[in-house]
């Protein structure tokens, strides 16, 4: 396990497996928010889906109706349950405030470089602390099939 | 954060549900962005599809809204009172004119300007310099920052209605002198810019934007002449192609007086020279091919203003648009009521014009009839969606009014300018 530090912006505590994505994010154009599916931009993590995820994102980018984006993917499940940003940026802290999700951002390591996709994480919002498991070092304490996603406990 | 005593009671839910939470929303967001207090804001302008359940609940007990406050556009082509005329499909619209009714009660309720356009500064929404706003929609915000002077981020849909809802801003970003100078320079001065169209203003704005990103920017060797309907074709691709808040007219903008002003005397991060070789090749993204058939002409992004309307109605003038073209005309629907005073709207509607308060640009879904396979349009902004949503069902040609209205008449596209 590793443990980062940084600030908490949006409050909780939440767990669940990374998605992590090393350009800045568009809420309106990089996912489907009727399927929470990742498009093309996202490489080779295109057709994957965010939803039920811990999103790990450089920023985020685009369209000023992001917000509405993500209020309409959370609807249907699709939405992620929590951010980790190297630095928050408007889009990003509206898009996890209007679905009430943790943030977090400014951490003592470079999150996106730490964090792989499929790790387990668990976000301690008021402790203002990260931990970052390896998938197969977790997954026998969770009982969890791969399709896991965490249920926020606190917030 | 430091609150006054009004804010205070606000948080505290004196002025209903939906004023609480809005305000919780703010003081939580402009923490996040090191904002000490919130500022009282002059205007708001917001949007017009906002989701109804989140809309009621952002407004739940609240009875009048905290600033003088617009509304943006229909979207999706939805106008109810123009969307089965210009032939789009009626049964997506017919949901949203459900949603349409619940929220015009609400409007009515919190005292919203029922403008429906996007240029609210053309029809009573008028800050001035140094005033904090908050107004919906990437090329307004643009505007507002610019040409006017008021102070605006880059708000996003929701942090926009909340401040509608409670007339406060977080202080941060732009409304900071020290976040509002030039990082990016585009020099002109090898163009004659009195001589330039407003498309090729338009492509020289795409091409700011594409370079630019998110940074502020400063335009150099613009003429003082120019005047504001060339400006807007100028200003408002630069939010399209980037994501840029503020781009200062050296010269012409209210706080670019010169270049040193714009950039806050520093030297530019990065610089762009544009020149006769440079607007060709941006000129060359959205073209036809002399002689294509024109299918659809929009005009009216951003929204046309009246001169724009008797431009329209002065070359359609004892013409008709053929039967296998169309042409929508996208404006506010309180231009189009002085258009019918001047008989601008007759001459345009006798030719067979539909007048629209949709956003031209076709956002978020380009619901563009399916006959349709070319557009001609005086907008890089419309070029730009329109390709984009439509994934290249429908190919887009930008040319001058005059070009595309040629093109609604005759069906044949002549050329761009």
């Amino acid at each position: 396990m590793i443990e980062i530090s940084g600030r908490t912006v949006n409050g909780g505590d939440i767990e669940g497996k990374a998605v992590v994505l090393q350009a800045p994010f568009n809420f309106t154009g990089d996912f489907d928010p009727k399927t929470g599916i990742l498009g093309p931009a996202a490489k080779e993590l295109s057709g994957k889906s965010i939803g039920g995820m811990i999103l790990v994102i450089p920023g985020a980018k685009g369209a000023v109706t992001a917000a509405i984006a993500l209020f309409h993917a959370k609807k249907t499940g699709n939405a992620p349950i929590g951010i980790l940003c190297r630095k928050a940026d408007p889009i990003t802290v509206e898009c996890a405030m209007v679905i009430d999700i943790p943030v977090m951002d400014s951490f003592d390591k470079e999150v996106v470089d730490i964090i792989k996709t499929g790790d387990y994480v668990r976000i301690l919002g008021a402790k203002g602390i990260v931990e970052v498991y390896d998938w197969a070092e977790k997954v026998p304490d969770l009982k969890a099939n791969s399709e896991y996603a965490g249920n926020r406990t606190s917030s | 954060m430091i609150l006054s005593k009004e804010e205070k009671a606000m948080v505290a839910g004196k002025y209903g549900p939906g004023m609480q939470s809005c305000i919780s929303f703010l003081i939580k967001y402009g923490e996040a962005f090191g904002a000490d207090r919130l500022v009282g804001v002059a205007s708001a302008h917001v949007y017009n599809a906002f989701p109804l359940d989140l809309l009621e609940k952002m407004t739940e007990g609240v009875d009048r809204a905290g600033t003088f406050t617009t509304i943006h556009p229909f979207m999706s082509l939805c106008d109810p009172t123009a969307y089965e005329k210009m032939g789009v499909v009626g049964e997506q619209c017919a949901k949203q004119n459900d949603d349409h009714l619940k929220r015009k009660e609400i409007y009515d309720r919190l005292g919203f300007f029922q403008t429906y356009t996007c240029v609210p500064m053309l029809v009573g929404n008028f800050p001035i310099k140094g005033d904090y706003v908050s107004w919906f929609g990437s090329s307004t915000q643009l505007f507002v920052n610019s040409i006017i002077g008021a102070r605006q981020n880059r708000d996003g849909a929701v942090v926009n209605m909340a401040i509608a809802v409670t007339g406060r801003a977080p202080n941060c970003g732009l409304f900071l002198d020290e976040n509002r100078k030039a990082e990016v320079l585009i020099d002109l001065k090898d163009l004659d810019t009195t001589s330039l169209t407003a498309s090729e203003f338009s492509a020289i704005g795409y091409e700011i934007g594409s370079f630019a990103q998110d940074k502020n920017v400063a335009v150099n060797g613009l003429s003082r002449s120019i005047g504001l309907d060339k400006l807007k074709y100028l200003l408002h691709p630069i939010s399209t192609s980037g994501a840029v808040s503020i781009c200062h007219l050296v010269g012409i903008t209210t706080e670019a007086p010169d270049l040193d002003a714009a950039l806050g005397n520093r030297a530019p991060k990065k610089k762009m020279d544009m020149g006769l070789e440079e607007l060709a090749k941006a000129k060359a993204k959205f073209q036809f091919e002399k002689g294509t058939h024109v299918d659809l002409v929009i005009l009216g992004c951003p929204h046309c203003s009246i001169q724009e309307l008797r431009e329209i109605a002065g070359i359609l003038k004892n013409s008709r648009i053929g039967s296998n073209q169309r042409l929508w005309v996208g404006t506010a629907h309180q231009l189009y009521d002085l258009a019918v005073t001047m008989g601008y709207a007759e001459t345009i509607e006798n030719a067979n014009g539909v007048f629209s308060r949709a956003c031209m640009a076709t956002i978020p879904d380009c619901a563009i009839p399916a006959d349709v396979q070319t557009v001609a349009t005086n907008s890089f902004k419309t070029a730009h969606y329109i390709s984009a949503i439509s994934k290249g069902r429908i190919r887009v040609a930008v040319g001058e009014i005059e070009s595309c209205i040629t093109a609604a008449i005759r069906g044949a596209w002549e050329g761009g300018s």
